[in-house]
């Protein structure tokens, strides 16, 4: 069954904060299934190093998400080439820890504009192609953060919130056409989250042991309940939040 | 305590109220003017607590009374209407726990853990919902708990027990809201209880759950007070199927 439902082949992905982690391993997964990945990133020598090692359909896009002029002509772009766009993968984003009472308003918005209103930049200017595109999708990448936060994470936790909640509004308001769910994943081995794994010399540890599967959770292992959401085995399925956390949610 | 908290001339039922929590939800319906009938197993806690309440002038009655039996539950509920005419406030409270990996878990041990926490609220609210919906409303609050909302190792059937304990909750707030009953919960995090006393016996059992809860302390039972008296009354008017967990912020962070 999995074969057939998870089709890939030739589906058009536009896949954001693609030059690392679980960006860069969906971007990787989509391709190694036959997917046609525009990898956009802000970095982009990233985003082009990593569509050179793709295939030769793969192309790359330097935009900030946050910035709405810059994704209207990524996502134009992305059109041209790739001949239209299938999916939308909002990936990027960006993390600040940092006590609340520490946290400068220009860290709190630097958060919010990648995490929570890029989302809504890019989701907004791919309607229009999305709308032409046969079961077209949009998966949001939420958190475990914005399920049950730690401390030191309030600007993160509260633009992930942002986002498990556009994700259900996207999902109402673009109903019979496009579907939009979001994943929801806990520790996971990014650059993003590289600072955790040092800090066990000046904070507390990670505490794995409240993470039922006892380990950090791979990139690689996000991209797959990705893939999933963005082919036709979720075709009834829209506005969810799955957890990718090895358990962390409900422990 | 006035206004849209006061209870005077309430009657409350409680059960398992002759220790722990449901002696001071007891304790705290009577001290905001609710007439309490403490129903609990044995009767001396009972006789206690109700001593307690006397002495601080408030007015309590024991009723010993086994809730997992529909007979006991029918002559409680017999009991409190031939002494006070009425119910207003139901509080289900009786609870008990057990640790265990679920391969050591007996046939009894299950089904005590669902008598008590679901099968027992279940008798309670039927018996005294007709008297409810013929006087035009009332209030249900069932005690919940955390294990309701997290997965936890080795407390299986409890967990289970107040997952249902808790959907019981919502959806009999449907089913009665419209008659003007309203129907919450309560989900405790860990208080300093006699129910706990295993977990509060092992040091590091204990400091282990401190380290999880973001308040940094457990619950003191008394901490309870003010948010049974809220479900409890007027104030709650329009509040129904709601859980509220008084826990110090353990159930929302992690």
């Amino acid at each position: 069954m999995a074969e057939e439902l998870v089709n890939m082949q030739d589906r058009r992905i536009l896949v954001t904060g693609a030059g690392s982690g679980i960006g860069a391993a969906v971007a990787r997964r989509l391709a190694r299934l036959g997917a046609r990945v525009a990898c956009l990133d802000r970095d982009g020598a990233a985003a082009t190093a990593l569509a050179e090692t793709l295939q030769a359909d793969a192309i790359a896009l330097a935009a900030d998400v946050s910035d709405e002029i810059a994704v209207a002509r990524a996502l134009a772009e992305a059109d041209d080439k790739l001949g239209g766009i299938d999916g939308v993968v909002n990936s990027a984003g960006i993390v600040a820890m940092k006590p609340v009472t520490e946290l400068s308003l220009d860290a709190w918005r630097a958060v919010i504009d990648v995490n929570l209103t890029g989302t809504f930049i890019v989701s907004q200017a791919a309607i229009p192609y999305l709308r032409k595109a046969t079961n077209p999708a949009i998966v949001n990448i939420s958190s475990a953060q914005a399920l049950s936060p730690i401390a030191g994470t309030s600007a993160y936790s509260a633009s992930k919130g942002g986002v498990l909640s556009l994700t259900r509004a996207l999902a109402a308001e673009l109903g019979p056409q496009i579907r939009v769910n979001s994943i929801c994943p806990g520790l996971i081995d990014t650059p993003m989250n590289e600072s955790l794994k040092t800090k066990a010399d000046d904070g507390p540890p990670v505490p794995l042991d409240r993470y039922a599967l006892r380990r950090w959770g791979d990139p690689d292992e996000v991209a797959a309940t990705i893939v999933f959401l963005l082919s036709s085995a979720a075709s009834y399925m829209t506005g969810a939040s799955l957890a990718v956390d090895g358990g962390r949610t409900y422990h | 305590m006035s206004g849209v908290f006061d209870l005077t001339d309430k009657i409350a039922v409680v059960t398992g109220a002759g220790r722990g929590l449901g002696a001071e939800m007891a304790k705290a319906l009577a001290a905001a003017g609710a007439r309490v009938t403490l129903a609990g197993r044995s009767p001396e806690p009972l006789e206690r607590v109700a001593t307690i309440i006397r002495d601080a002038g408030g007015h309590a009655d024991c009723a010993p009374c086994d809730i997992t039996r529909a007979d006991d539950v029918q002559a409680l509920v017999e009991g409190v209407l031939a002494r006070n005419g009425r119910i207003d406030i139901l509080v289900n409270n009786a609870g008990i726990n057990s640790w265990a990996p679920l391969t050591d878990v007996t046939d009894s041990d299950w089904h005590r853990m669902l008598d008590t926490h679901m099968t027992g609220p279940f008798l309670a609210c039927r018996a005294v919902l007709p008297g409810m919906i013929a006087q035009g409303g009332g209030k249900i609050v069932n005690t919940v708990s955390v294990a309701a909302q997290l997965g936890r190792s080795n407390v299986v059937p409890y967990s289970a027990a107040k997952g249902g304990l808790a959907m019981m909750t919502r959806g009999l707030a449907a089913e009665v809201a419209g008659k003007n009953i309203q129907v919450n919960g309560i989900g405790p995090g860990y208080f300093l209880t006699e129910m706990n006393r295993q977990i509060m016996d092992d040091q590091a059992a204990y400091e282990a759950r401190v380290a999880r809860i973001p308040a940094g302390r457990w619950g003191d039972p008394d901490e309870l007070h003010g948010t049974i008296v809220f479900l409890a009354s007027r104030a709650s008017d329009y509040v129904s199927g709601q859980v509220i967990f008084v826990d110090g912020g353990l159930s929302t962070s992690f």
